[in-house]
């Protein structure tokens, strides 16, 4: 659980620091009219982005509660009979779908819609080949039998996975939502906010998933994971 | 209303005192828990009474009358200061001790005799050592319809074990026991009123317990975690007598080899002994 | 100063406009698939005090078994343990969650704060449809082969899903998917009012200007999003076993002589994923109870609650500690032992920010004009049913006084007062206080009294003497107790008592629905602020606040919600969003 409770403690460090800004020692009995500035600082978060990093929130403390149990029931020893190299390949092709979001994002901040639209579609292709090689992993075990056996270390990757998969996967449809429109509407409505809402997800999905990759599988980054969940 | 909390306190103290529902005589050597027990009720007891009359006050005094207005007073800094100084100080009162003797809870002493108990839906069933002292290994493995415990049939140290299943466990009078409770199915709870202590039976790990038998006499077992739809009805019988009797009684009982003995002839002379099975 | 803003909108893209609002075309996007935070909380509401009654009747149906052991012949052990399953998890998760965040968060946090409606309408609508399809797959349960799962609210593998427990086949696979609906719905709400409280707020609404609900259930609502991913795993990784066959919390198991195909998994995980949900779930209830509480007693006494500071810091340290005591559920577990010391520190600390609420509630009586009236007395029984069930929590939390306790009707009579009867007297507080903005009409005063005489005391009498039970050592969850030797006969007469008094508070709530049917259409006439109180809701141009709440022009807050009674000033009570600096000495 410390994994769990050092997330927590970062949450809570940013609640805190914003926490930190509201004046909460204020007497508010003493201070009748406006204390402070009536109309909202102009650099404030759009609602929508705000949103979504609250579900991210949230949805990362699952991860980490997976990450935390994982950690109490499998043994460090213990491997997933698949070929690394597929998961490195769905690995790289998540990544790619991050890296161009990210392209998409810019693409539209300057208004090269076309560019945009071009970069969401190799996302989203990057993305179902990210899904495709995932459901041939768990094909793959599913197969063997080993899902349904006692095995935890199978049944924990079949389970953070698809998870993670389902997260995927609804990124996705938001992706197509987004495309679509940008495609296919008269007067399509501007495609900068919807990629910027996407590549955040993504890139939380991606940093859950390079968790989660070092977790389940010997990574150049495995050690550091270990030593954040399982201490001593 | 004011009357009526006013009626509340006196009620729930009347109540406290001349109830004739408490604690059951105790048996073992936890009476500490029994003294940090008394201590919470004082102190929780005095807040509740006083609260609750001061409330009953100033809900007669304060009460709404034409013209009356109410004072305007924020906060008090001193005033909530001081009520969380007091507040921290009778916490503390009752946490200390608490934290004292579990600390004795959980450090069982050298020279506690091991029981082993098996929980399974919805039965107990018990294991002593024999005259090495020590109980044998044993793993889910070796169950069968003649070793319901599962003790392994190789090692030399359960050979002399005492299995006692279906019927009561006995203990020493002033003998610390340490139970190590296994369970073969779910999660369940040995708890005896009399002793205080008890604990969870996790399946797939051994859990302990120690107290030292403190009154001799006969008390019900039961089970205490939710394990299935006669949960209600898994209890046994623990019986406390003094060192000589529990010997005497100890020396009756049919060790592992012997139990396992009888079980092949029976086996062999073509009977079937019924599966072990409380359904 | 406050004259010199002249356009209310004050310019900020966060306070719509009237016109950008989505508006309803038909009776159907009005009233049934509605937008609306207000008929969205109507909805939450209105459908968890149905499953509510659901509930009670289970409860019924207990006390009927444990009162008169035998005398129901269609309760068996199995009836007997799915009745306290669904009564348990009914009351928990679908009653008093869904009522406070659902309902009242709803309701209540867009007109408090003087937003026009909550930050995404759409996201909100799913959120309780989602939440209705749950209850509808809970209630299913009742009617699938082998009936709801009797695992205990807790469900703690193996027995959940073994055959030794009823329910195995159906129920508690509906159970779980239920479950996770909830929580699927509940993000979507949640993600929602937190961003609402933090984007939405009028100009001039600080944060330290919100009223204690308000801060209550944003609270609670932080807590519920990252204490519901706990059960979220848990639920799926149960499901899991249960459909497929993995070994996540099941260890190596013989069942009925047979030897099943689990192996090396860990029931204790369970526990730990159940409870790092569970005891947050105790301050996602509790916590908007101490908001709404603080509020009613405030207007009622006619006096600023005592030390909003402190009570605003309280609210944040109660739920900042709250996720560091779960595991003072487990003391008896078989978890580590040393685990011991640092929980029970913990959950003794977080009582001290506790006390402080109780405190200050009681402070705020001192010197005030008190009006007894309905809302009012509910509040006051909620700080006595409080106050009893958090000094008996003080047994439990300390852990070696636990573990007598722990498992006995000393619980089952804790958890009763400190989160069955006190949050429920606060819902019933709350609805006499707020069903004249609801509806425009008051809740009828005398029957609102025999409701609440009858409710108050008989739930003290229920629950007081259940805890003596307890420490006889009476266990929970017994079908029955005969033939316990340590249980006397009397505990057969206390049970029985016990049993009729339930009875008649169970049937005293129908007195409550027939007023709150009776006065939708012959209440007094309310008017738009009957209570005299200071808080925006009171304040909207219409009662009914109509589709936006405020008109053409969002409120502009001026200063604190708790103004009652200040010196100076021509009434006992200045409203928020009153511009005139009414303060001795006060700094314009």
């Amino acid at each position: 659980m410390s994994l769990v409770l050092a997330y927590l403690a970062v949450l809570g460090a940013f609640a805190a620091r914003w926490l930190a800004q509201q004046h909460l020692a204020d007497r508010p009995w003493l201070t009748v009219g406006s204390p402070h500035p009536l109309v909202a600082p102009a650099a404030i978060t759009a609602p929508t982005r705000l949103g979504l990093g609250i579900f991210l929130a949230s949805a990362g403390l699952l991860f980490s509660l997976l990450v935390a149990a994982y950690a109490m029931r499998v043994p460090g020893t213990a491997l997933v009979p698949l070929d690394p190299r597929l998961l490195w390949l769905t690995t790289f092709l998540l990544a790619g779908a991050s890296l161009a979001l990210h392209g998409a994002h810019a693409a539209a901040r300057r208004g090269r819609e076309e560019q945009a639209t071009a970069a969401l579609g190799f996302a989203s292709a990057a993305g179902l080949g990210f899904l495709g090689g995932q459901a041939f992993a768990w094909q793959a075990l599913w197969q063997a039998g080993l899902v349904q056996g006692p095995d935890a270390a199978v049944a924990f990757f079949c389970l953070i996975t698809a998870l993670h998969g389902l997260h995927i996967l609804a990124g996705l449809v938001a992706l197509a939502w987004i495309t679509a429109r940008a495609a296919l509407l008269p007067r399509p409505p501007r495609l900068e906010p919807g990629t910027a809402l996407c590549t955040l997800y993504w890139d939380a999905l991606l940093a859950v998933w390079l968790v989660l990759f070092g977790l389940l599988f010997r990574t150049p980054w495995s050690g550091l994971i270990d030593a954040l969940c399982r201490p001593g | 209303m004011a009357l009526i909390l006013v009626l509340i306190a006196v009620a729930s103290v009347a109540f406290h005192l001349l109830s004739p529902w408490w604690w059951t005589p105790i048996a073992s050597n936890w009476s500490y828990i029994d003294t940090t027990l008394i201590i919470t009720f004082w102190i929780t007891g005095a807040v509740f009474v006083v609260i609750v009359l001061f409330m009953a006050y100033c809900l007669w005094r304060f009460r709404h009358r034409p013209g009356r207005q109410a004072a305007y007073e924020p906060e008090s800094p001193r005033l909530e200061a001081g009520l969380i100084a007091v507040t921290a100080l009778g916490i503390a009162a009752m946490l200390a001790p608490g934290l004292v003797v579990w600390s004795q809870f959980v450090r069982t002493p050298p020279d506690a005799a091991e029981v082993e108990i098996l929980a399974q839906q919805w039965r107990w069933s018990f294991r002593l050592p024999g005259t090495d002292g020590r109980l044998g290994a044993a793993d889910i493995r070796h169950v069968g319809d003649d070793n319901p415990l599962g003790l392994d049939p190789q090692d030399s140290a359960g050979q002399d074990d005492v299995v006692i299943d279906g019927g009561d466990l006995h203990l020493a009078l002033g003998q610390p026991v340490k139970l190590l409770m296994r369970s073969y199915d779910v999660v369940h709870n040995f708890y005896v009123p009399e002793f205080r202590a008890k604990m969870d039976i996790i399946p797939g790990m051994v859990t302990q317990l120690w107290f030292t038998p403190s009154r001799t006499g006969s008390f019900d077992a039961i089970c205490n975690e939710v394990c299935g739809s006669s949960h209600y009805a898994m209890r046994g019988r623990v019986v406390v007598e003094d060192e000589p009797t529990f010997r005497a009684w100890l020396d009756r009982q049919k060790t592992f080899s012997q139990r396992a003995a009888r079980s092949t002839s029976t086996r062999e002379a073509g009977l079937h002994r019924p599966a072990i099975d409380a359904r | 100063m406050s004259d010199a803003i002249t356009g209310p909108q004050g310019g900020s893209p966060l306070l719509p406009e009237a016109d950008d609002l989505y508006h309803p075309h038909s009776w159907w996007t009005r009233y049934v698939f509605s937008q609306d935070a207000k008929v969205i909380a109507i909805q939450y509401a209105g459908t968890a005090l149905a499953i509510g009654f659901v509930a009670l009747i289970l409860s019924w149906l207990i006390r009927l078994q444990l009162g008169f052991p035998g005398l129901a012949t269609f309760i068996g052990p199995a009836e007997y343990y799915q009745l306290i399953t669904m009564h348990g998890m009914i009351m928990v998760v679908y009653l008093l969650t869904a009522v406070f965040l659902g309902g009242f968060g709803n309701y209540l946090i867009p007109l408090m704060l003087g937003a026009r409606d909550m930050v995404f309408p759409y996201l909100n609508m799913l959120s309780y449809w989602i939440y209705l399809l749950a209850v509808l797959v809970l209630v299913a349960s009742f009617f699938a082969p082998g009936g709801p799962t009797g695992a205990g609210w807790t469900l703690y593998p193996p027995q959940a899903i073994l055959a030794g427990t009823p329910g195995q086949e159906w129920g508690i696979v509906l159970m779980l998917v239920s479950l996770i609906l909830f929580i699927a719905g509940f993000t979507m709400g949640g993600v929602n009012y937190v961003v609402t409280v933090l984007q939405a707020r009028a100009p001039g609404m600080t944060l330290m200007r919100m009223p204690l609900t308000v801060w209550g259930i944003f609270t609670a609502t932080v807590l519920a999003l990252l204490a519901f991913p706990a059960l979220l795993v848990g639920a799926v990784m149960m499901l899991l076993d249960r459909l497929l066959g993995t070994s996540f919390f099941m260890p190596a198991i013989i069942e009925a002589g047979q030897r099943l195909r689990y192996g090396g998994g860990s029931p204790i995980l369970f526990q730990h994923l159940f409870w790092f949900f569970g005891h947050p779930e105790v301050y996602i209830v509790a916590l908007p109870a101490f908001g709404i509480v603080s509020d009613l007693i405030s207007t009622h006494a006619r006096k600023n609650i005592f030390g909003y500071r402190m009570m605003v810091w309280a609210i944040v340290a109660i739920g900042v500690l709250s996720f560091v005591v779960w595991a003072h559920h487990m003391y008896v577990s078989g978890m580590n032992p040393y685990f011991g010391f640092f929980f029970a520190t913990t959950t003794l600390i977080i009582a001290i920010p506790t006390a402080i609420k109780v405190y200050n509630w009681v402070l705020t009586l001192w010197r005030g004009d008190i009006h007894l009236t309905v809302p009012m007395l509910f509040a006051i029984a909620f700080i006595v049913t409080f106050l009893n069930g958090g000094l008996t929590g003080l047994f439990l939390g300390n852990v070696v006084v636990d573990v007598p306790l722990s498992d006995t009707m000393f619980v089952v009579a804790h958890f009763h007062m400190v989160m069955g009867v006190a949050p429920i007297l606060v819902i019933f507080g709350g609805l006499y206080h707020w069903y004249p903005k609801v509806t425009g009409r008051m809740l009828d005063a005398r029957l609102g009294q025999v409701h609440f005489w009858i409710t108050f005391l008989g739930a003290y009498a229920i629950f007081f003497p259940m805890h003596y039970l307890g420490l006889l050592g009476v266990p929970r969850r017994y079908y029955e107790t005969a033939g316990l030797g340590f249980v006397p006969p009397s505990a057969e007469t206390l049970n029985a008592f016990i049993s009729l008094v339930a009875f008649v508070v169970g049937a005293a709530q129908i007195v409550f629905l027939f007023n709150l049917l009776h006065s939708l259409r012959h209440g007094a006439p309310a008017g738009g602020n009957p209570w005299r109180a200071t808080t925006l809701e009171w304040q909207t141009p219409e009662t009914p606040p109509s589709h936006g709440n405020w008109g053409p022009a969002l409120p502009i807050v001026y200063r604190w919600p708790y103004d009652y009674s200040v010196p100076g000033a021509p009434e006992d009570f200045v409203p928020q969003n009153q511009p005139a600096p009414i303060r001795a000495g006060a700094v314009p």
